[in-house]
């Protein structure tokens, strides 16, 4: 492909609505611009979805090749990144219907991962917090997991969200509190506690 | 799995600020009194501090590339073209069917002779859907694989 800098510039600052209306095109420099600005959101929110790298890896690229065939259809009044966080949604839930995990139970009493305590050095802590916590976020159910992590690590408001997943917006706000009632006794029963910053 | 306590839900969603203003005064009025929901929009508010400052996963290759090397091979997408509804466009399929119960209605009556379609009895009517065609009668019922498709391919 020619090597045409300034366009890539543009590129770069341009924003998601016009470059995936130039891609729907067919335009293959504005798609990879997207790519590029979204690729790891996808990632992250697969990886945790799934809790495999290897499958978020594959799935991440899926993601983009399924929206790349699929811009033609998108229309500019979807935000980009939600539809593209709808496509990665779908890609997991398959991949965990395949998988047969589609119903998680709340974490239960012998699922403790590691009960420390305050340990000397504060680096092993957090890396152990994070690590209850991603554990404990992996065996919700997947629909509290994502509008957890579409909310919590994606940023994405109830709008956003419920565009995400196609419900009502009273329906994202009483799955969030739920997911949060879930994940708050998960970890409190994991540690005694959500421990202080 | 129980509904969550409605000030839950209230106070989950006062942490994301998706509050009417009228709404969130008063949920503050009462939180301000209230040191149960004190605690638990604090436990809230931590937890979602603490999912936020989770690691920042990343792929960590630059998959544009990966991308580009199979989009040069793929065609640009196409915009799928509506289906503009036919008119009769049922038409032909009609015509099809009725020709072929017609081309059947005339086959039978010629391999019966006509009048003993009326008094052939009605399981070989229905043998028609059987496995096993009209006349192709099994020698040994037992060893037949029609008779039985549990062990069908398992003899080998």
């Amino acid at each position: 492909m020619e090597c045409q800098p300034q366009r890539v510039v543009s590129a770069l600052n341009e924003g998601d609505t016009p470059l995936a209306a130039r891609a729907g095109r067919g335009d293959r420099q504005a798609f990879t611009a997207l790519v590029r600005r979204h690729q790891d959101g996808v990632f992250r929110f697969l990886l945790r979805m799934t809790g495999s790298r290897d499958e978020a890896m594959d799935l991440t690229q899926d993601t983009f090749m399924k929206a790349w065939q699929a811009l033609p259809q998108w229309q500019p009044q979807a935000q980009f990144r939600t539809w593209l966080l709808q496509i990665a949604r779908n890609g997991a839930l398959d991949a965990l219907r395949r998988k047969s995990v589609v119903a998680f139970e709340a974490l239960d009493e012998d699922a403790v991962i590691v009960d420390h305590g305050p340990t000397p050095e504060e680096r092993l802590h957090t890396r152990q917090r994070f690590g209850q916590l991603e554990e404990a976020l992996r065996r919700l159910v997947p629909e509290h997991r994502e509008v957890l992590l579409l909310r919590e690590v994606e940023g994405l408001s109830y709008a956003q969200i419920a565009a995400t997943l196609r419900i009502e917006e009273g329906t994202v706000k009483s799955r969030i509190a739920r997911a949060r009632s879930a994940l708050l006794a998960a970890t409190r029963r994991a540690t005694g506690g959500i421990g202080d910053e | 799995m129980n509904e969550p306590c409605p000030k839950t839900i209230a106070l989950s969603a006062r942490l994301d600020d998706e509050l009417a203003p009228h709404e969130r005064a008063r949920l503050d009025a009462h939180v301000a009194g209230c040191p149960v929901c004190a605690a638990m929009l604090a436990d809230l508010g931590r937890l979602s501090s603490h999912l936020r400052n989770l690691p920042e996963e990343t792929l960590g290759y630059d998959l544009a590339e990966v991308l580009r090397a199979r989009l040069e091979g793929a065609p640009a997408p196409r915009a799928t073209r509506r289906r503009v509804p036919r008119r009769f466009g049922w038409l032909p399929l009609g015509a099809g069917a009725a020709a072929s119960l017609a081309l059947g209605s005339a086959l039978g009556l010629a391999a019966t002779g006509g009048a003993g379609v009326a008094a052939a009895p009605q399981v070989a009517v229905m043998s028609v859907f059987a496995p096993v065609a009209p006349g192709g009668l099994c020698v040994e019922p037992r060893t037949c694989p029609w008779q039985r498709p549990a062990f069908r391919g398992s003899s080998r």
